[in-house]
This record gives C-alpha cells, structure tokens and sequence, in this order.
C-alpha cells in the first residue's frame, strides 16, 4: 500500500511537471530586429519590433520609420499593412512572405534542419562530416531557376553557414548564423551576415541583429492581438507601392 | 624520436586542417563590423527590399539576384550575334550550346536565334527562365 502511494505521488510530480514545461512553451515570441544592408559603401538600416504568436502562426512587425505602420502577416503569407497616422491599410498576398517562412518561425520551433528548404522543393541529395560539421547538400528543385545546390552547415546541431550555389558551383551567396542564444525551447541565432554575389561582381551584405528577446506562454503585448480598426480605408497608391 | 617528432607533426597538421574548416564556415565579423561603421548611411530602404532579405524566403532572394540581365541587350546580341549564339552566354548557358548554335549553321540555320529573338521579345517583362538555362532550345 505504500509503495502505491509512493507510485501515485511520483505519478502527480511528473504530471505537474509535464503542465509546468507546457505552461512555458514558446507560444509568443517578441523581438526587436534591426536590418543593415550595405551595397557600394553605402548602408541602410531599419528596426523592427516583432511580435510571433506562435499558436495561430501570426508575425505583426512594428515598423518604427517616419512613418511608422504595423504589419500583421499570417501563414498563407497575406499581408496588412496598417498606417496608424492616417487610418489607412493595405492588403496583399505574397506566398513566400507568409509567416511560416520567416526563420523566426522555423528556429522557434525547432524546425532548423533544411530551414525552410524542403517548402521551397529542395531534396536532400547528401550529408557528410567535415571535421565538427555536419553539412548537407540540398538539390534545387526543376521550377527554380538560378540556383542548383544548397549547402547547409551545421555545428553541434545548429545551422551555421549556407551556401548557394548557381551552375557550376558559382557562389551566389553564403549566410553565417552567428552569436546563438539558448532560451529554453529553442536557440536562436542573434546575428546573421548574408552576403549576396551580383552578376556585375559586386556584393551586397545584409546583417540582422535580434535584441530584446522575449519568451512567453502568454501574450504581454497589444500587438499579439493587433486588430486593424474597422473604419480604417484603403491606403492610398503612393503608401501602396 | 621520430616517432614523436611524426607524431606532433600529424597532430599539429589535422589541427590546421580543423582551423582551416572552421574558417570557411565563420564569417570575419570584426571586418564586417569594419564595413558598416566605414559606410556612409543613406535613406530608409524600402519595406519589400528589407522583407526579400534573411528573414524572408532565401531563395527568392537568391534567384532575384540571379535574374539581374537585361531583356534588350539580349535582344540585340541575338539580332546580330544569334547565329553564334552570343546571347545565350550573355544569359548564361553551357559552353556545349554555343558549339551546338556554331555546329548546327548558327542554331539549324537561323531557325533557334529567330526564334529566341521571338521569345525574348514576348517575354521581355520576365526573361528568368531564359537565364542559367542549360538547354539548346532555351524556349523548350
């Protein structure tokens, strides 16, 4: 009889433990992103204030420009764009914009072994060991023109490196993953480089920086549940375009 | 002693070659770092630019970035180079369909330049699928 109580008192401890690491799974993720592209010795940049809900798959983006606006863009990659000074939105639909492309989606659900490529149509075509790597190769699929093999790295489990590859093994561009952070559920990387080879021999590098990240079970922020006002009216061409 | 001297040397060279590896797959951030402090800030980019980076689908970046030809100097290489295929390499092709376009009396006399020129000049708004396109007919 006693060790059956012992049994049942083990069996609530796992229980409990069970809802309390539930209770903490990454449902809303939010992030301040700072974009950099530099082209020609000349660099621009942008901050983002992003906010993931990861149960409806929902990114809202806070854009803090002269003008500021917010961007709610769902799975099925449609897009609102919500200008607050004049109450205007826009509507579009872009399928490889949607939410479930972003990588905040992919390295917040773990989901970092192809990183998006097997959506695109990429086959794995073979993986091998190069000292601590372990690095794939990844077939483009026929639709896609312009690229045929991706190479992904990956250091103790994680992405580090990509590398595109054009005909005949031309370098179009590589993306480093660096500067990881563990939160509980998932690793993030807080710094990515990518740089892109132009056809005219130029190189264009853009760096993402992630700050101020923050992991909830629950949503402590308007923008998880950003709603467009009713009233507000079609945005005018010049926003639009 | 050799045998110790043989085997610092392995040691010391499988070291190299592990230093080498990790090289290629880190970046010189410092020296990017460098870059973008050097850089002379200009205006905001546009939302789309900063959406196609990153964060946004790669591939779609990567194949943007391939697709940077220009429809009419396409156009004018075949007008008057098309029999020797001039504008497919300007496109981007194998070297296999230059000597097909010179073998087969400038692409079967005429015929696959005349029709390049055709299709390049429908499709002038979107020639992607015409770039890096290995195949003798590129249409096809």
């Amino acid at each position: 009889m006693n060790v059956s109580f012992q049994g049942v008192y083990l069996f609530f401890c796992l229980l409990l433990l069970s809802i309390s690491l539930n209770a903490q799974q990454a449902s809303y993720i939010s992030l301040k992103q700072k974009s950099e592209i530099l082209e020609n010795n000349k660099k621009m940049s942008n901050e983002v204030d992003l906010f993931f809900d990861n149960n409806k798959q929902i990114i809202t983006k806070l854009y803090h420009s002269s003008t500021e606006f917010v961007m709610v863009i769902n799975a099925l990659g449609e897009i609102k764009t919500y200008y607050p000074a004049s109450n205007e939105v826009s509507y579009k639909q872009i399928t490889e914009l949607s939410s479930k492309r972003n990588l905040i989606y992919y390295f917040a659900n773990n989901l970092t072994d192809d990183l998006g490529l097997v959506d695109e149509g990429f086959n794995l075509s073979s993986n091998t060991y190069e000292n601590q790597f372990y690095v794939t190769l990844w077939k483009s699929p026929a639709f896609l023109k312009g690229i045929e093999t991706v190479k992904m790295v990956f250091d103790n489990g994680l992405p580090v490196y990509s590398e595109y590859q054009a005909n005949k093994k031309k370098i179009v561009k590589k993306i480093y993953y660096t500067n990881y952070k563990d939160f509980i559920q998932f690793r993030l990387p807080l710094k990515i480089i990518e740089i892109s080879y132009m056809p005219s021999g130029d190189s264009i590098i853009n760096r993402t920086l992630f700050s101020n990240v923050k992991v909830s079970a629950s949503a402590d922020d308007k923008y998880f549940n950003f709603k467009i006002p009713e009233n507000a009216k079609p945005v005018s061409n010049t926003k639009s375009q | 002693m050799k045998k110790l001297l043989l085997v610092i040397v392995l040691f010391a060279s499988v070291l190299c070659v592990k230093q080498a590896s990790a090289s290629t797959y880190s970046v010189n951030e410092q020296a990017v770092d460098q870059l973008f402090a050097n850089a002379v800030e200009t205006n905001m980019i546009s939302v789309n630019a900063t959406e196609a980076s990153s964060l946004a689908s790669n591939i779609t970046t990567t194949v943007r970035a391939g697709k940077d030809k220009d429809a009419i100097v396409a156009i004018v290489l075949d007008f008057f180079l098309g029999g020797l295929g001039v504008h497919r390499f300007y496109l981007g092709t194998e070297t296999l369909t230059g000597i097909g376009y010179i073998l087969t009396c400038g692409g079967i006399f005429g015929i696959v330049p005349l029709v390049d020129f055709v299709v390049l000049i429908i499709d002038n708004k979107d020639i992607s699928k015409y770039i890096d396109n290995p195949k003798f007919f590129m249409w096809n």
